[in-house]
């Protein structure tokens, strides 16, 4: 790196400065400029990780692109994100399962992001992933904490360890994505919005592992997570929302909606993030089986490329985020196009207009 | 013995989103229970309504609504975020088989 002050640890300079570099500078200083926000996005996440109670490991260095940095502390049953590391990048397994497999996911996930959309992990500044296994204690859920993954055993009653769905650890390093490019909020419409871009990667991702096209994909999110005498195959399902599972111990019937006609109000769960996301999920599944081929081909990187695209924003509604992939289908395929029909047909069948 | 009071705690959010309700009502209590509850409750006073900002995505998110003499007040917090003076009130709450 040529002279001036780009070191995140010893720059002053505000992260609105080194948007405008990134946006205006010369090529060098852009890349400079993108790399030092990338750490500093790190950074500060951290800092608000330890205002909320928690301690962060002081940040890495990027590795070499096309090859992932994977971290897998154990907490130990405690909520803590703090605890020993049990497998570290080149580590040969352990005797730990759901150590591997947070290793083994987020390997499968930044091979994806790498090989089908050239994206060098969460930032595309290739950002060491960090997993935590056995947080908590009889813990029944998985989370993005805005620095790194982790991951419960689950109560073993309802719900099994949460490492052992593949596509819910892409969901969760795809909020890592989501926030790097669009920080898209995490309430009311944007937060479903959100939520289904996360679903979307998880199935690709484990569509893309299986090497299966979208014809014959089970479209489930959480396959394997529901312990085995509950009524019901996983936590979601694109092709049929509202279908995964009929369970009073979980509540009841799976309460997602394929429709606009069925969304739903509430203050729950950050205004029904994870009610609401069935509808762009199953506009996700229509447009990708309409397509036909493997779902990250067509339908995919279309989605893939809206997210990126600045008119997606903190507040993007669903016909938002609908325009936006209709127009980024003309543009890689041709305006008028079959394609760019294909994915304006697959929302308006969810009641949403473009 | 008190006055009577009850607590309701929904839990939502979380990556399976599935909805959990917990309650603790001072009537089905014994009288040794509900002065332990009544200590927890007291660390609810000083707690905001509303959750600070917290970063990332699937944390829980828990309401707690306390009803004291026609009265009732809600806070909301979230996993990661949680005030630790009312941790042990979830705890209580949470250690139950929930109602849904």
């Amino acid at each position: 790196m040529h002279g001036g002050c780009l070191n995140p640890i010893q720059c002053i300079v505000p992260p609105y400065v080194l948007e405008g570099m990134v946006e205006h500078g010369s090529e060098h200083v852009r890349g400079c400029a993108a790399r030092t926000l990338a750490t500093d996005r790190v950074i500060r996440a951290a800092r608000s990780e330890r205002l909320a109670g928690q301690v962060q490991p002081p940040p890495r260095l990027a590795g070499t692109p096309g090859e992932p940095q994977r971290t897998i502390r154990d907490a130990g049953n405690a909520e803590t994100v703090d605890g020993p590391v049990v497998r570290s990048e080149g580590q040969a397994p352990v005797a730990d399962v759901a150590a591997n497999e947070a290793y083994d996911g987020f390997g499968a996930t930044y091979a994806f992001y790498w090989q089908v959309f050239q994206r060098n992990s969460i930032d595309g500044e290739g950002m060491p992933l960090d997993g935590v296994v056995h947080y908590g204690q009889d813990y029944d859920n998985a989370f993005w904490d805005g620095v790194r993954m982790i991951f419960g055993d689950g109560d073993g009653v309802i719900f099994n360890r949460f490492t052992i769905a593949l596509d819910v650890i892409g969901h969760e390093l795809a909020h890592g994505v989501t926030e790097s490019e669009a920080a898209i909020q995490y309430s009311g419409q944007s937060g479903a919005l959100n939520e289904s871009l996360s679903d979307v990667t998880g199935a690709q991702v484990k569509q893309y592992q299986r090497g299966e096209l979208a014809a014959e994909a089970d479209w489930l999110i959480g396959e394997g997570l529901l312990a085995a005498d509950v009524n019901g195959v996983a936590l979601r399902s694109m092709k049929a929302p509202g279908t995964a599972y009929d369970d009073p111990r979980l509540g009841g019937k799976d309460p997602q909606p394929a429709h606009m006609d069925g969304y739903v109000d509430t203050t729950d769960d950050d205004g029904g993030v994870h009610i609401n996301s069935g509808i762009p999920n199953h506009a996700f599944y229509l447009a990708a089986t309409a397509l036909g081929g493997h779902s990250w081909e067509q339908a995919g990187r279309i989605w893939y490329e809206a997210l990126g695209d600045p008119r997606t924003t903190a507040t993007t509604q669903f016909a938002d985020f609908a325009q936006t992939t209709v127009q980024v289908a003309e543009r890689l395929y041709g305006s008028g196009g079959e394609v760019a029909g294909a994915i304006a047909q697959a929302w308006s069948a969810v009641g949403v207009s473009t | 013995m008190g006055e009577r009071w009850r607590i309701d705690l929904v839990r939502s959010g979380g990556v399976a989103g599935m909805t959990r309700r917990w309650s603790l009502d001072s009537q089905d209590l014994s009288a040794d229970e509900a002065a332990e509850a009544e200590r927890l409750l007291a660390a609810l006073d000083g707690v905001p309504e509303q959750p600070p900002p917290t970063p990332g995505a699937d944390r829980f998110q828990y309401e707690l609504q306390v009803t004291r003499a026609g009265r009732t007040r809600a806070v909301r917090v979230r996993d990661g975020a949680i005030p630790t003076e009312i941790q042990p009130l979830i705890d209580r709450l949470t250690s139950r088989p929930p109602s849904v």
